[in-house]
């Protein structure tokens, strides 16, 4: 992981991608660091109350790691021919390079980075080629934002915006729910991080600002708070 | 002995050691921690609560449960609080509302007095004629009608949602409603019950009824009960929370303050209860006069003495338990008229009995006299029964200042009528009963027509463990339940006794008396869904709870007919009032944002909205016109730059792709060279433009696809939708929040972006309709050269997240062209002095390519596109057609046709505006309409009547007649040699 490169007040617009949060972010004070081409949040000067916060509930912007979608009639054969394991529809099964593989359906994948090494993401764009295509890369990383939303009250907080059952006992690790969260297309995502609960939320990238207000606003309530991606890696360890 | 508070004891809901103060109608009482507005009230002796509806007769409590209006109050800018639920709060105001000056003196009473040319349904007949009274009359009925005062300016609270799921939910935390939770839980550990209670405590009928002489057991079986459900860790209770209706699939809306939670249900229990119901008598709605379970209420739970003298007119043993609680409470009982033909046997009675207490069989209350001021009771007089409804001429007055009655029930039923069961009426008992339960409900309690302790109690466990059933769980026996319901003797069959006189109320809401009702019917409003719009019976605000028994019984009557033949109305949710604000809840309104918004409100955009989108209408000033204006300008001498994200974007890929292009859209794709970009047009079965936009050709497998900004979902949903049948290799992706997009237009464009690219811009290199992949300030792209707006321009489509990162660059490496931002009105006035249309602001949901002047765009020695069969069909029979005109000479602001006037030829309409707007390069108002085929001819003029400004320099009147003459002429308006497009034509 490198080291936070710049101050709070600067650093995103710095970097040619920015995530939609990017001012959101900077607003709560975020410390910023290299990643994917992006400035991404690390911390917000306080990495154990953030840790300690994202036990009970927090929310971090993840959009600047690494994720790709494939989809069409041939997706199966194709990706399991160059070596990703699959499961079925509406649950994601992790790789050997730590990439989570979240089928969406029978046609279609989500590949989702939990770091910016993403070597089986890079490989498959590698090896794909529309001359012979069969499946068709999905524009995930810019198409979509990627929200955690983690913390034992999690699901209690989306049971405010989404009529999903998340519960855990309801709704396993890795499962995925393709529904709708504050009326908006969302994929839910089961990603608990070590032992601790806690959602992906993969969404259209031009909505972000949006469904982060509704995040923060559903989660004072449980006096919910906004962290980085140290605390996210210290919960993981 | 008047109304006070009585000593502490147990089972009490109030805290004495937490007094508070309040003001009611302007004057201060005090109360406890725990009180309602009405027994706070009733204890300082206040009896008098609110002025009825229509004749503002002074009410007080009824049923002191909050399941009618008498007791509603304003409470700030909340209006119908039912002061018999709301808990007290310390420096409350509460107001008095319906009252013209106050609630003691309140000047509409006199209406009263005018009761005989107010009669049933008056409203539908008395203020219609002569011609033109209503006119006269409607200001002063809506200020008489209504209920309190709504503030428009009331600052909006903040009301949530949430969803909720349980295996079991039972509505109803009275003895049934916790025995049905208890034994729900009980069959699986993994069951999750749900407990939903109105009240804010556990109980029900047990924190005030009354089972035995002793009135013991109500509290001990209330103390195990709830010991109980709080040990259980799979039961969550929901306390002070109304389920507030029934919905498909056991959906089930519960408010519980200012949230609404939206239940999943696996099956249900309604263990709603029942309400008491009143007898009718005259000034049967006096203060003073309260169902014998109102009394329990007050005295049980609040410690209140609800009176000095009572008497009591009952037909079932609550009557007696009643007047047991008020002997206990220090209440002197004159008599208990008994409407039975009997006294009596069981316990309750003899307990009376041993008391002292005279019971009169066979006899009611037919009268509580009126104090001289018309809100007390000073006397009842009770007569001999000789019939149903009949009564001797003897009557024996008792003096008194409480008149209680305990006539019978009617089941809270509503979420099992919400569900589609039905509630017949039976004749032995005079109940309405649950008949046939709607799958997945479950019934018990009083709701059900179950009275005896015992037994409630275990039909409660056999629902519960029914309902666990219906949720999937096993585990454990079905409950027994014993036979003897206690249902026989609670509804005496005929609580009614007409008076001569009147004032014997069968609805309190809308003070409807006895007659009203039979005049209802006498009027031909015989049907039971007739008499009640007529005479509004039961729409009042407690909905027909205390009413609709004795009005169907009534209308059977007077029809000849029996109850059931007579049949209940329907009811549908909500169970009770909810506020705007709790359906409104957080509102959840979907925005998106381009990568570039905050450039644009930086720069001092005006945004406005595109659907979800915002866009930014114009940059900055508050002269729109005049900041449009110089945008356009702008564009076309030097350089533009423009936000185009919110175009939609689809990627259609496969071997296959040509195909689905050319069946999908009119023009021909399968020959298009890749590395060139196409315009598309789509039209629907019916041959109705529906959407348009460019075609790219990136691979003989790949088109990227732009369609409109509120249009590509509607695209993207066909094309799958054909697909799914067609059933071809090609692949559809909708990727319109995957890229940004931005317009660099201007003589300047060039310049601009050869500082930011190494590909080739010279014409050769890179000519009009050209696709290019590239990369510009490092950024991937796809930039295309169209012209839109007339002039040299790029549209550049990047990545979405280095979309803000490429606006930064555009901007800085235009800043010696001196490049401005251009809002999306410039860019309509650019199109339109082009005579590019824009698809639903040009067209509409008939317009066919035809119409439009497109045949261009049509493949016609293609066999098949979408919508071609009916596009031929029509060719040889247009209606009208879309056309360029002009305004010879200037023309002021506010003057110039508009979108949508209509233009007129001897007095007909033949078509209408799409477009207009002053072109400051052309220097006159030009614009696009439909018009009749034969005005479509270039030199042809037509009328288009406006309807305010100044026309030709001149001032018009402003009158919806005023015609504005246009000429047909030839499109495009601007640079009909496209020669401003290429590089080096265009200026410096």
């Amino acid at each position: 992981m490198s080291a936070v490169v710049c101050s709070p007040r600067e650093g995103p617009e710095k970097f040619q991608r920015r995530s939609h949060l990017y001012r959101v972010c900077r607003e709560a004070g975020a410390h910023w660091r290299a990643m994917n081409g992006f400035g991404v949040p690390a911390h917000y000067g306080d990495v154990d109350g953030e840790t300690a916060a994202a036990a009970r509930l927090a929310i971090a912007d993840l959009t600047a790691l690494p994720r790709a979608g494939y989809k069409g009639w041939g997706m199966a054969d194709w990706i399991q021919g160059q070596g990703v394991s699959l499961t079925e529809p509406n649950r994601a099964f992790r790789q050997e390079d730590g990439t989570l593989a979240c089928r969406l359906s029978s046609g279609e994948l989500l590949l989702l980075a939990d770091d910016d090494k993403a070597s089986l993401i890079d490989r498959l764009e590698e090896a794909w080629s529309i001359d012979d295509a069969v499946c068709f890369p999905v524009p995930r990383a810019d198409a979509s934002a990627r929200l955690a939303v983690t913390g034992d009250e999690s699901a209690a907080m989306m049971a405010k915006m989404c009529g999903v059952d998340l519960r855990c006992h309801r709704f396993a690790d890795h499962a995925i729910a393709q529904t709708s969260v504050a009326r908006m297309n969302v994929i839910v995502l089961r990603n608990d991080r070590g032992a601790l609960p806690a959602y992906d939320l993969i969404f259209d990238s031009a909505s972000a600002v949006y469904l982060w207000g509704c995040l923060v606003d559903a989660m004072t309530e449980f006096s919910g708070r906004i962290v980085g991606t140290d605390a996210l890696d210290a919960l993981r360890g | 002995m008047i109304p006070g508070r009585l000593p502490s004891s147990p089972g009490q809901l109030i805290d004495r050691s937490r007094p508070l103060a309040f003001t009611f109608d302007g004057r201060r009482h005090e109360g406890y921690a725990g009180d309602t507005i009405t027994s706070a009230l009733l204890a300082a002796g206040v009896r008098v609560l609110s002025r009825s509806f229509k004749y503002h007769r002074p009410r007080g409590t009824l049923s002191a449960a909050g399941h009618d209006a008498n007791s509603f109050v304003q409470i700030g800018d909340e209006p119908n609080v039912a002061a018999d639920s709301r808990l007290v709060e310390d420096g409350m105001v509460v107001e008095a509302q319906n009252v013209f000056g106050s609630l003691d003196n309140d000047r509409a009473r006199l209406l009263g007095h005018f009761g005989r040319f107010l009669p049933v349904g008056f409203y539908y007949k008395t203020f219609y004629r002569p011609k033109g009274a209503w006119k006269v009359w409607e200001p002063v009925v809506r200020r008489l009608a209504g209920l309190g005062t709504v503030n428009p300016s009331t600052p909006h609270g903040y009301y949530d949602k949430q969803y909720l799921w349980a295996d079991v939910v039972v509505v109803g935390g009275g003895p049934a409603g916790m025995a049905a939770a208890l034994e729900a839980a009980a069959v699986s550990r993994a069951i999750e019950v749900l407990l939903v209670e109105e009240n804010p405590q556990l109980g029900g009928s047990l924190t005030y009824a009354r089972f035995d002489a002793e009135g013991e057991r109500a509290a001990r079986e209330r103390k195990s009960l709830v010991a109980a459900v709080e040990g259980c860790d799979n039961i969550r209770v929901l306390a002070g929370a109304v389920a507030n209706g029934w919905f498909t699939d056991h959906f089930i809306p519960v408010i519980q303050g200012n949230r609404m939670f939206k239940v999943r249900a696996g099956s249900v229990v309604v263990a709603t209860g029942s309400w008491e119901q009143p007898l009718v008598f005259r000034n049967n709605d006096l203060p003073g006069v309260m169902y014998g379970s109102a009394v329990q209420r007050l005295i049980n739970r609040y410690g209140v003495r609800p009176g000095g003298r009572a008497v009591i007119a009952t037909a079932n043993a609550d009557g007696y338990a009643t007047a047991l609680d008020l002997i206990g409470a220090g209440v002197d009982i004159a008599a208990v008229a008994e409407l039975g033909p009997h006294v009596p046997r069981h316990d309750l009675a003899a307990a009376v009995s041993d008391h002292g207490v005279p019971i009169m069989p066979r006899s009611t209350v037919v009268e509580a006299e009126a104090g001289p001021w018309k809100d007390t009771i000073e006397a009842a007089r009770i007569a001999e029964i000789t019939g149903p409804g009949t009564t001797a001429a003897r009557h024996e007055v008792h003096d008194c200042d409480t008149i209680v009655t305990s006539v019978g029930w009617q089941p809270a039923a509503n979420l099992v009528w919400h569900a589609g069961g039905r509630t017949p009426y039976n004749e032995t008992t005079s109940m309405l009963e649950i008949g046939k339960m709607p799958e997945g409900m479950h019934a018990a309690g009083s709701v059900a027509g179950c009275f005896r302790i015992d037994t409630v109690i275990e039909e409660g466990r056999r629902a519960g463990w029914l309902a666990a059933r219906d949720a999937g769980f096993n585990g454990t026996a079905m409950p027994v339940v014993r036979n003897d319901r206690g249902e026989t003797g609670q509804n005496h069959p005929w609580p009614m006794f007409e008076h001569p006189k009147g004032r014997d109320f069968v609805d309190f809401d809308e003070d409807l008396q006895v007659h009203d009702l039979k005049d209802a019917v006498s009027e031909g409003y015989t049907h039971i869904e007739l008499m009640k719009r007529f005479s509004t019976c039961g729409m009042g605000p407690s909905q027909g709870r205390h009413s609709w028994l004795n009005a169907i019984r009534l209308n059977a009557r007077e029809n000849g007919i029996s109850v059931n033949e007579a049949g209940m109305t329907t009811q549908r949710p909500p169970y009770t009032a909810e506020k705007l604000g709790v359906l409104a809840g957080r509102s959840f309104e979907p925005e998106r944002l381009t990568a570039m918004h905050w450039r644009h409100v930086e720069a001092g955009a005006r945004m406005m909205q595109a659907g979800a989108w915002y866009r930014p209408e114009h940059y900055g000033g508050d002269d729109r016109d005049a900041v449009i204006e110089a945008e356009s300008r702008h564009v076309r001498e030097k350089v533009g730059l423009i936000d185009v994200s919110t175009l939609g974007g689809l990627e259609i890929r496969g071997p296959d792709a040509a195909d689905m292009m050319e069946r999908m859209y009119t023009w021909a794709y399968r020959k298009q060279l890749v590395g060139r970009a196409r315009y598309t047009l789509m039209t629907d079965m019916t041959g109705v433009i529906t959407d348009d936009g460019v075609a790219c050709r990136l691979h003989e497998n790949h088109y990227y696809v732009t369609a409109t900004t509120s249009g590509v979902d509607g695209v993207y949903r066909e094309m799958l939708f054909w697909n799914a049948q067609w059933r071809l290799r090609v692949d559809i992706t909708n990727v319109t929040g995957a890229w940004c997009g931005v317009n660099i237009a201007g003589p300047r464009s060039r310049a601009v972006l050869t500082r930011l690219t190494d590909e080739k811009l010279d014409a050769g290199s890179f000519p009009y309709m050209a696709v290019r992949r590239a990369n510009v300030a490092g950024i991937p792209c796809r930039l295309l050269r169209v012209g839109f707006v007339g002039e040299l321009g790029y549209e550049i489509h990047c990545p979405a997240h280095s979309g803000e990162a490429l606006w930064d660059a555009l901007m800085e490496a235009g800043r010696e062209h001196n490049i401005r931002p251009f809002g999306v009105e410039c860019q309509r006035l650019l199109r339109l002095e082009k005579g590019h249309i824009i698809v639903s602001q040009d067209t509409d949901g008939l317009t066919n390519p035809l119409e439009a002047d497109m045949d261009w765009a049509l493949a016609k020695k293609r066999p098949f596109f979408i919508g071609k069969r009916s596009i031929d069909i029509q060719r040889h029979n247009v209606q009208r057609k879309l056309v360029g005109f002009e305004i010879e000479s200037r023309v002021g602001d506010g003057s110039i046709p508009r979108e949508c006037h209509l233009v007129i030829r001897d007095g007909d309409i033949t078509g209408r505006v799409t477009s207009c707007s002053y072109s400051p390069t052309l220097d006159k108002v030009i614009g696009l309409a439909y018009v009749a085929p034969d005005q479509a001819e270039p030199g042809s003029t037509f009328q288009v009547r406006i309807n305010s400004g100044d026309v030709n320099g001149r001032r018009v009147r402003i009158t919806p007649d005023t015609y504005v003459a246009c000429r047909v002429v030839p499109l495009p308006f601007y640079d009909p040699e496209n020669a401003r497009q290429e590089p080096g034509n265009a200026g410096p």
